[in-house]
């Protein structure tokens, strides 16, 4: 069955592959190839923004093409490069052979000496749509966003050496924010939106059952239970669904089957990653595991 | 039979079905829904959202695909074509509830009565601004929770004094949102080498074309530009009240800006406050900094202070590539010969003197308190800072 068919079957999908999402993001990735428009992923670190791009490349059997973005990336970088030292060697080689600059800048501006990047690659795919992941786009700076908003609403690029490229199976696009700086109106409003918000008690825990199939039903709870409780806390930086199963596999690698206060004390450091924290993690310490707590005492 | 009743029906049932029932065409009710959609659309533009004609196409696609199978995927599908941010949701759904499932007790809502009551907003605000300020928030509790783009763009231009209390939160809110958007995110182009300068490969192999394929010049790309040093003097005396707390939130974001920062706070004595200000929240950042002995008033001795900053730690403070920054209403109780002085040392020391005085976004005010009298020769840029509009203006100043 095609995923897109319809959500029940994207969803089945999405199960099947290990990923419990929940059901407005399946509503947004459905619409990302029923309406062509890319997907603007927001949410707290480690809730699984990035994730989600490659669940539904595999899920799709597509390559997922990625861009991680970082400040002062440009469009040399994200589209294609020359391959200058390929192109040097070249002009060496046939210094020999009589032939006009004319006849030269065709032969090493020639596709064979064209570096594809992330960018160009997307645009190029043959077979159907790619999934496209540009990672954490609020890094790039502003200029770069101005040139995406360009690309994203065409999928077509000119390189004046060869000629304008279109897309023949424009990507599927998805782009994720940390919220480090604001992302420009124009951008957002070419995008779906989804904020991908912690998940609940029961969500959480089926995600550490489904991902961590060897741990047991008991302590599975517990850490969830402490996970949640820690998010209402006012921390620094608060655990996301990737910590938490960071925890899972260390207390499973620990040989531990229950939580006691010494249990979590040894094993913060996979859940917080701030002194500050680490302070406010002792001072509710027995508010956290109340009731192996008092068996400890 | 109303538009409501009909897609109240279309809802449950599927198109043709409900069109059968009902005596209407498929086609009729088509462009009801699509008539409703573009009524629904209308209030959210009212309400702030940015949609143009292409997000109302791709709005019938969703209702097409959803609408009669999946109620709450059309909420979901529509609320992710609409919505530009996380804060948007509660809005968006408050709306969408309103206007597509009416419960009991809660009023429908209709685009008529939405433009009188937008209109009536628009004309009380008109009134008020001649004012000074417009006070929205009576008006805000016509609709709780929802504060549109444009009440919060008006803070922009009052001054800070001016501001009451009631919406301090909001201006804390509109600062640290445009704090954040500020050109001084924008990173130079030709960095990256931070050892010698290195090849353009790009330019070198063009320009060598023109001679045949000979190398004969190589093309290297620029030095990478570096941010200034910054240092940062906050007046927090009895007369600055008003401003210094906004200006304190203002150096937590220029922290995040500028590696190379040091802030301090004075009004007869002087504190660092660099490494209180580097938390990782501005809420982290204030606890730490109520903590302080320092008192948050009293009188003002910059002359003294920035003597004393010359004689400490010239070495860390004033460099080639230093910009000083002093915030200050330039009320100064010590001598001024002190302060000019002082000044005169810093300036021949650093790159620029800032000189950012709240006053003087005030008509009329001429800088002939003593102090400021004798700061101005030695000062490179006079500037104001009484409200967003001119501290967002001071960013050029700074690179």
């Amino acid at each position: 069955m095609k995923p897109f068919q319809s959500l029940e079957a994207l969803e089945k999908g999405f199960r099947g592959l290990g990923y419990v999402a929940d059901a407005g993001l399946l509503t947004s990735l459905f619409l990302l190839a029923r309406l062509g428009r890319p997907l603007l992923l927001e949410g707290h670190a480690g809730v699984g923004k990035t994730e989600t791009a490659k669940v539904l490349a595999s899920l799709l059997g597509v390559e997922l093409i990625r861009l991680q973005c970082y400040e002062g990336l440009d469009a040399n970088t994200t589209l294609y490069e020359w391959n200058y030292q390929r192109q040097l060697l070249s002009i060496k080689l046939n210094e020999r052979t009589p032939s006009t600059p004319e006849q030269l800048e065709q032969h090493i501006f020639s596709p064979e000496f064209l570096l594809e990047r992330p960018l160009l690659r997307a645009i190029r795919h043959t077979g159907g749509p790619a999934v496209l992941l540009i990672d954490e786009v609020d890094r790039a700076d502003e200029e770069f966003e101005a040139f995406l908003l360009e690309l994203l609403s065409e999928f077509q690029i000119t390189i004046p050496e060869i000629g304008t490229l279109k897309a023949e199976f424009p990507p599927l696009v998805i782009l994720t924010s940390n919220r480090v700086r604001e992302l420009s109106d124009a951008l957002k409003r070419r995008c779906l939106y989804h904020w991908i918000d912690y998940p609940d008690f029961d969500k959480e825990l089926e995600i550490v059952r489904e991902k961590i199939p060897g741990i047991s039903s008991a302590l599975a709870s517990q850490m969830v239970k402490v996970v949640q409780a820690l998010r209402e806390l006012r921390l620094e930086k608060p655990p996301g669904v990737a910590e938490t199963l960071d925890w899972a596999l260390a207390l499973l690698a620990l040989g531990k089957t229950g939580l006691d206060p010494a249990t979590l004390d040894s094993t913060k450091g996979c859940l917080l990653k701030s002194t500050a924290d680490f302070q406010v993690l002792h001072a509710q310490l027995s508010q956290l595991l109340p009731e192996t707590g008092r068996t400890a005492s | 039979m109303t538009l409501d009743e009909m897609t109240r029906q279309a809802l449950s049932l599927s198109p043709s079905a409900a069109a059968r029932s009902a005596g209407v065409t498929p086609q009729g009710l088509q462009i009801a829904l699509e008539e409703k959609l573009l009524e629904f659309f209308q209030i959210l533009r009212l309400k702030g959202f940015i949609l143009g004609t292409q997000e109302s196409l791709d709005a019938f696609k969703v209702a097409d695909i959803f609408l009669c199978t999946d109620f709450a995927c059309f909420h979901w599908g529509l609320r992710s074509l609409c919505c530009t941010s996380q804060t948007q949701y509660e809005e968006f759904d408050a709306l969408f509830n309103r206007f597509w499932r009416p419960r009991d007790g809660t009023e429908h809502i209709r685009l008529d009565q939405f433009y009188q009551a937008e209109r009536k907003k628009v004309e009380g605000q008109g009134l008020l601004q001649t004012t000074g300020y417009s006070e929205t928030v009576a008006h805000e509790g016509e609709t709780p929770g929802i504060s549109g783009a444009s009440t919060l763009e008006s803070l922009l231009s009052v001054d800070f004094s001016q501001v009451p209390p009631a919406r301090q939160h909001d201006l804390e809110q509109l600062a640290d949102r445009l704090w954040r958007r500020s050109r001084l995110n924008r990173p130079r182009r030709l960095r990256g080498q931070k050892w010698k300068r290195t090849l353009n490969f790009r330019k070198t192999l063009r320009q060598c074309l023109a001679h045949g394929g000979e190398l004969n010049e190589l093309i290297l790309t620029g030095r990478k530009p570096r941010k200034p040093n910054l240092v940062v003097l906050l007046d927090v005396s009895g007369s600055m009240e008003l401003y210094s707390f906004l200006f304190l939130r203002l150096l937590f974001a220029l922290h995040r800006k500028f590696r190379r920062m040091a802030s301090f706070v004075f009004n007869t004595r002087l504190e660092e406050i660099t490494e209180a200000l580097k938390a990782r929240s501005i809420e982290a950042a204030m606890s730490r900094l109520t903590g302080r002995r320092l008192g948050w008033n009293g009188g003002t001795e910059i002359g003294l202070n920035l003597r004393q900053l010359v004689a400490s730690e010239p070495h860390r403070l004033f460099r080639p590539d230093t910009v000083f920054v002093i915030l200050s209403d330039g009320l100064d109780v010590g001598p001024p010969e002190v302060l000019a002085e002082a000044l005169r040392e810093i300036q021949h020391r650093c790159r620029k003197v800032l000189w950012l005085n709240p006053l003087l976004g005030i008509e009329g005010y001429q800088p002939i308190a003593q102090g400021m009298q004798a700061a101005l020769p030695f000062i490179d840029a006079f500037l104001p800072a009484h409200n967003l509009e001119s501290l967002m203006d001071m960013e050029r100043h700074l690179l």
